[in-house]
């Protein structure tokens, strides 16, 4: 996946086209009537973030409250991480989906509310599910300015530097005490480089992520909180270890695929109101 | 206002005319970072631009008219204070931190972005107003510094026409040099040239652009087990190659204050703004404070230098994996960082006084 003015296009066209409110439909007398499309209602996204059920605290350093399923003590200095394409499947068939992403870093407070400009028609909703990171389509090479500017991009030449491109999903970083001394860790993720095929191969390690007890009827502007326990990236099914996979683990397979196959217990969703 | 006689041989007041809109001149490949961020308050004028420039070479913002923003900000050396680790001010006094270079300052966000090594100000036109009462600096009040030019014959006309009034305060002096310092805008190196064409796919004439040697650098300099540069300074497709944020890079166990200064929280404390790495080769020494005069000594701070400092980047701990870059690696990284010198912006006639 390489850089090209081409697939920055491709990305622009990804935006999302306005959505249509109105549907046509013949009248008794054979003419056309324009009716409004059901009413759809706000959607406002809480992205809160906890270790073991507990809210998260950043910065605690020299101090390591957490304790991983190794039983490493840590902490956490830095978390940014995206998701796109959040969809409302309704109940029967059928679908709403938010086109685009939202990029969440805990030193911004105001990337912790996710208030998307399309909205959701009335109607029941058996499940919410969404994207964590990019997924084959969206995770375009230099394509997004926002995320260009902050160095958010998945290197994608040279022999060290080829990763396959795209973008990180996530930086969670903090530092863990290991045999008495302090060392960092850097959970970054995203395109998962695999050194043991000829020619080396690339495969996107997205999440598709569908929240469990994430039915909902859409009545009235609605809002919900999008919850990561960081604590499930390492432990369920694989048992992290720090002093395997700290820094760096961009390049390292394995490390990619295993928090992939962590991934799935990380998020649920509380509070729909 | 302006006075014009009529026909009728009395006079009546015309209105100044607007100031001419200018956009900025854009790097074609900065696409990549979005569209450079002027507030709506101060829109980038022809008039304002011209006066910012005029003030940015202005020694009587000084105290005693011996000093001007380019005496620290040399426009030929990417507006750098040449070789000088600590920069003087009036009556021989030296400021605390190195004079940082100035250019692609128009993409540092509006609302969150910050200015200066240490954040202290949150917008261009607040930079502005430091150096000028600044103790260390210029050392004069913003009173004196407006008196100075209102009694110059040669401003207020100029403040007339950028901003549609002859009385000049201290809020246009900064404003006239903001618009003026947007205008710096540095792009056209030979990375510049190979990113539109190779990666942006532009159609270009020439090229290659780099040299083996320069691509094996650039290769180490985004690769995470190696150089792992790219987490703060950027790849192709960041031509401003800065986050615009804040890092503790390891320089001290007990550092200097940075960000914690402005901030007041502890977590801030050592962070430095992430500097640009174009144009280095005009730029020495580096670092807040200057210690290193060589690219080679900054190579070798990150290879085997670094402190455990209390906010220490976890990019850049020594501790999880070392970079252990050979000697050539490092010289790789050096060519590569040489490529980003960009000639053209020194020389630029529009920034000379």
């Amino acid at each position: 996946m390489k850089g090209t003015m081409k697939n920055y296009i491709m990305a622009s066209l990804l935006i999302p086209a306005l959505a249509i409110g109105f549907t046509s439909c013949e009248d008794d007398d054979g003419g056309d009537l324009i009716q409004p499309a059901a009413e759809s209602y706000a959607v406002t996204i809480d992205m809160a973030q906890m270790v073991d059920g507990a809210a998260l605290m950043m910065n605690t350093d020299p101090n390591k409250p957490y304790t991983n399923a190794s039983g490493q003590d840590y902490s956490v200095s830095r978390l940014q991480y995206l998701i796109s394409d959040v969809t409302f499947n309704k109940v029967g068939g059928g679908s709403t989906t938010i086109e685009g992403y939202h990029y969440v870093d805990l030193d911004d407070t105001t990337t912790l509310t996710y208030s998307p400009a399309t909205k959701i028609p009335e109607g029941n909703y058996e499940s919410i599910s969404f994207t964590f990171g990019f997924d084959e389509e969206d995770n375009v090479e230099n394509a997004y300015s926002e995320l260009n500017i902050l160095n958010w991009n998945w290197p994608s030449t040279g022999m060290f530097g080829d990763l396959g491109g795209g973008y990180h999903y996530m930086r969670l970083e903090g530092k863990y005490d290991s045999l008495g001394k302090e060392k960092v860790f850097k959970t970054h993720m995203g395109t998962a480089r695999n050194d043991n095929n000829t020619p080396v191969t690339f495969e996107n390690n997205h999440l598709d992520i569908t929240l469990a007890n994430s039915a909902i009827t859409v009545n009235s502007d609605f809002s919900f909180s999008l919850v990561m326990d960081i604590a499930e990236w390492y432990e369920d099914t694989y048992q992290w270890d720090f002093n395997v996979y700290n820094a760096p683990i961009m390049p390292i397979y394995d490390a990619q695929k295993r928090l992939n196959e962590n991934g799935s217990t990380v998020f649920s969703i509380v509070n729909i109101q | 206002m302006a006075c014009r006689d009529d026909d009728d041989g009395g006079s009546q007041m015309v209105k100044q005319p607007d100031p001419t809109p200018v956009e900025l001149e854009v790097p074609t490949h900065f696409f990549y970072v979005g569209s450079p961020f002027v507030p709506a308050d101060n829109p980038t004028t022809e008039e304002g631009i011209a006066l910012g420039k005029k003030l940015f070479f202005e020694k009587k913002l000084s105290r005693d008219n011996s000093i001007s923003c380019s005496s620290c900000h040399n426009p030929s050396l990417s507006f750098n204070d040449k070789g000088n680790a600590l920069s003087q001010g009036v009556d021989g006094t030296f400021g605390i931190r190195n004079a940082m270079p100035l250019f692609n300052l128009a993409w540092v966000p509006l609302t969150s972005g910050r200015f200066n090594w240490h954040g202290a100000a949150m917008s261009l036109e607040e930079q502005a107003f430091e150096p000028v009462r600044n103790q260390l600096e210029m050392k004069q009040s913003w009173e004196a510094a407006v008196a100075k030019l209102q009694a110059d014959p040669s401003y207020p006309p100029l403040f007339n026409a950028a901003f549609k009034t002859t009385t000049i305060d201290s809020n246009l002096v900064v404003k006239a040099l903001a618009q003026f310092e947007r205008t710096l805008i540095s792009g056209n190196t030979r990375v510049d040239k190979h990113v539109q064409k190779e990666v942006a796919g532009l159609d270009i004439p020439g090229g290659p652009f780099l040299t083996d040697q320069e691509l094996r650098g650039y290769d180490l300099f985004v690769a995470e087990e190696k150089g792992d540069c790219f987490h703060c300074h950027g790849t192709f497709s960041n031509p401003l190659w800065t986050n615009n944020l804040f890092m503790d890079n390891g320089l001290d166990v007990n550092p200097d204050s940075g960000l914690a200064e402005n901030t007041g929280r502890s977590a801030d404390l050592g962070k430095f703004r992430v500097p640009s790495i174009r144009n280095l080769g005009y730029t020495a020494p580096y670092m807040h404070d200057g210690r290193f005069n060589t690219l080679m000594e900054v190579l070798d701070h990150y290879d085997t230098g670094i402190q455990n400092s209390p906010n220490l980047d976890p990019n850049l701990d020594p501790n999880a994996k070392p970079r252990n870059l050979t000697l050539q690696e490092k010289e790789d990284i050096i060519a590569f960082l040489m490529a980003l010198n960009d000639s053209s912006f020194v020389n630029n006639p529009a920034f000379q006084p």
